[in-house]
């Protein structure tokens, strides 16, 4: 890290500094590569994913049966086709393929 | 009396020096950033946000000083030119930076820029680069929104030009589905604090030996509303190698699919001629 740092810079140093970047930013051809930004895009969104829940099911007789999973909380509960999250209700429903 | 006696800065705790090392580096030549400098470059950004200049014995954010004294100031002028431009992709380079070189003066006006407060080029650095992260989204913005129409892609889309639109939740609806236009790294940093909340993102992408790559990434239930079927895995290294065949990326408990915006534009057209089209 032997270069100079921002607020290491002359005056003028800085300006010519924003000054090229205005120049060079203001083209489209600033993006980062693929797989940088695909990586970044996947942590970001793991790190959303605060808490993960599966749930299994069969079907009997045609119809969904999902399983109420073995971990317990408040705040998700399971019967039938439905999944209750918080105040927020799924409703499976199953369709035949075309 | 000067302001220099008044302006003073804290710059937030944890802006490290690597921080600062990158964030130069990204403004001098942004080519050549590793992922870990691409991570260390939104973390540097993060910090800025919140480190404080205090003057006029008030003090603000980083944040708070770019809404007052650019965003609220040059964001709908900028928009209203830039919707005029006939041919965008050629011409809001130049838009773009005239307005960046004004942004300059308007803080070195608000005596906002010290020489002898070396942190003052911390804010305008970060105003300039959240400008030029701003306007190119929106330039991309409006030139996907012209071929969709040249396309005749039938869809429904916010109206850039007004404040409380451009905060809407999705940039345009298409067959009900819900999407997004964005440059990539527009959309890491405006993502940072939500989830992947639409159905449906329109990005710019690019790897070392190839050309840059319109494409469209989404849900695998967005995918299969356009009438999708066969994908191919893929990893985050090789999905640009792997177009223009649809490819799937699952990391953890996420999947998306990747497809050329080209082959998403055919898919969508062909879906809504079946269908008789409409957006309700």
């Amino acid at each position: 890290m032997t270069e100079k740092l921002l607020t290491e810079m002359s005056y003028d140093e800085m300006n010519a500094l924003i000054d090229n970047y205005i120049d060079h930013s203001s083209q489209q051809s600033s993006e980062m590569p693929a797989s940088a930004f695909l990586t970044l895009l996947f942590e970001n969104l793991a790190k959303r994913a605060k808490q993960v829940f599966e749930v299994e099911g069969c079907v009997i007789d045609g119809k969904l049966v999902l399983i109420q999973p073995e971990i317990m909380t408040a705040d998700l509960y399971v019967q039938n086709n439905q999944i209750v999250i918080g105040d927020q209700r799924i409703v499976v429903r199953l369709s035949a393929l075309n | 009396m000067s302001n220099e006696n008044l302006l003073s800065f804290r710059i937030k705790q944890g802006f490290t020096k690597e921080h600062e090392f990158v964030f130069t580096r990204y403004l001098q030549d942004d080519r050549h950033l590793t992922i870990d400098m691409w991570r260390l470059l939104y973390e540097a950004v993060a910090l800025l946000d919140q480190s404080e200049v205090h003057f006029d014995q008030t003090r603000y954010t980083f944040r708070q000083v770019y809404n007052l004294y650019i965003d609220q100031a040059f964001a709908d002028e900028y928009i209203e030119q830039l919707v005029l431009l006939p041919d965008v992709i050629t011409q809001f380079p130049s838009l773009t930076a005239t307005f960046a070189r004004r942004i300059v003066s308007t803080l070195e006006q608000a005596q906002l820029r010290s020489r002898s407060i070396p942190q003052s080029i911390l804010l305008l650095a970060y105003c300039v680069y959240w400008w030029q992260s701003f306007t190119r989204g929106y330039a991309f913005e409006i030139e996907v929104k012209r071929d969709l129409e040249a396309s005749q892609i039938i869809f429904d889309m916010h109206d850039i030009r007004s404040r409380a639109e451009r905060y809407s939740p999705a940039d345009l609806v298409v067959l009900t589905l819900m999407g997004d236009i964005k440059t990539s790294t527009y959309f890491l940093q405006e993502s940072s604090e939500q989830a992947l909340p639409n159905d449906f993102y329109i990005t710019r992408m690019y790897e070392q030996g190839h050309a840059k790559t319109l494409v469209v990434f989404q849900k695998p239930f967005a995918w299969r509303r356009i009438g999708g079927r066969s994908v191919i895995p893929g990893e985050l290294e090789n999905v640009l190698k792997l177009l223009p065949r649809p490819v799937q990326v699952t990391q953890a408990n996420t999947v998306l699919v990747v497809v050329e915006y080209a082959t998403w534009k055919v898919l969508v057209k062909q879906t809504q001629k079946r269908g008789g089209v409409n957006n309700d």
